[in-house]
């Protein structure tokens, strides 16, 4: 139940953000966030954070847009790098354990739609 | 109406991180380590620190920071063998973050410290998805949880810079193939050192106890 957590610190940079712009928006249409494959979050409870914690406020109605991030990997011991299936950092060449993730733990606002 | 698209690229726990860093600043001022507990309700979060209470005592001066959702009970406990130790309420919440974490530290006289425990709210999922400006994550994994959990939730195993499997003592007792579970940890992080620990019967604590020295140092 961290999603309700998550929610709020998305909602904390994001009006950074959206404060920030100028001139003022007419309101937000949709935000879009990017969520490495590695993070436990469910999607379902993530949206229904989303939905109590912006009703009744200037986001109310904004659709929240979620994209998922497969992981990546590069294996240290024979430069193979590609899509690695956690939990598993086997190489699939080599098949030794020990690959290092270059994607999949990303958890970020990508982009914002909003209305003028 | 029309809309307009802007591109952000924000890193979305930055409310927390903000946090988390004045930790880091203020833990390297009092050059004080702060590591953080991280297992199922029940794993023996609370016992290991009992064990360390015991043995560290001369060598490392250690405080407590007890998360938990209710109850001051883990956190009487600690203070019952002589540890200085604060509670976290975390209201609810599945997890520590990083703000209570860092407000907590300011109550605690750091100047004659060498290390902090966290013991995070029991739980394998959330607060690995929280960074509290530890130095390091520990997973704790008691035997009679199953050999499969480090596949189950490999977040916890990938962040943590060690892995204590504790209540060694039931082995015989519980359906847990050890090796099988040692292969699973290492196959989601090849690194990871791993202690085997009975807090019951006071064995295995050394080795997690040198290593954590090691880390201080
Ligand atoms: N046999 C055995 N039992 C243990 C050991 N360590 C803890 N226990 C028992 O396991 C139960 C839970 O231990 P705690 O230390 O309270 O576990 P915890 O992880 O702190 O639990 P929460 O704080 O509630 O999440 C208690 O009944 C302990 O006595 C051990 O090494 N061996
Ligand atoms: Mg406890
Ligand atoms: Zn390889």
């Amino acid at each position: 139940m961290h999603e309700f957590s998550i929610c709020g610190l998305l909602l904390k940079a994001l009006t950074e953000e959206y404060d920030a712009i100028e001139p003022a928006p007419a309101g937000l249409k949709s935000v879009t966030i990017v969520i490495g494959e590695l993070h436990q979050i469910v999607p379902d409870y993530l949206q229904g954070a989303w939905a109590a914690l912006t009703a009744d406020t200037d986001y109310g109605g904004a659709e929240l847009i979620l994209e998922f991030q497969a992981s990546h990997g590069i294996c240290p011991a024979c430069d193979w790098t590609g899509t690695i299936s956690p939990p598993l950092f086997v190489c699939p060449t080599c098949k030794i354990p020990g690959v290092e993730l270059s994607a999949g733990k990303e958890l970020f606002i990508r982009k914002i739609e909003i209305k003028t | 109406m029309t809309t307009k698209e802007i591109k952000i690229y924000r890193d979305l726990m930055g409310a927390n991180e903000v946090w988390a860093a004045k930790t880091r600043v203020l833990l390297a001022q009092k050059r004080v380590l702060m590591i953080n507990l991280i297992g199922s309700p029940g794993a023996g979060k609370t016992s290991l620190l009992e064990g360390m209470g015991v043995q560290l005592d001369k060598k490392m001066k250690f405080a407590v920071l007890e998360g938990d959702v209710e109850t001051t009970r883990d956190a009487e406990r600690i203070r019952e063998i002589g540890v200085p130790v604060s509670q976290l309420l975390s209201g609810g919440a599945c997890h520590l973050e990083a703000k209570l974490v860092h407000y907590a530290l300011q109550d605690l006289d750091l100047e004659h410290l060498d290390l902090v425990v966290v013991e995070n709210v029991g739980n394998m999922v959330c607060p690995a998805e929280f960074d509290i400006g530890e130095h390091a994550k520990i997973a704790v994994l008691s035997v009679a949880e199953g050999d499969d959990k480090p596949l189950k939730y490999p977040l916890l195993f990938q962040q943590a810079k060690a892995a204590v499997l504790s209540k060694m003592d039931l082995l015989p007792y519980v359906p847990f193939d050890l090796p099988a579970c040692r292969k699973y940890i290492q196959q989601v992080n090849a690194k990871l050192p791993v202690f085997e620990v009975s807090a019951l019967q006071q064995e295995g604590l050394g080795g997690f106890m040198r290593w954590l020295c090691e880390l201080k140092s």
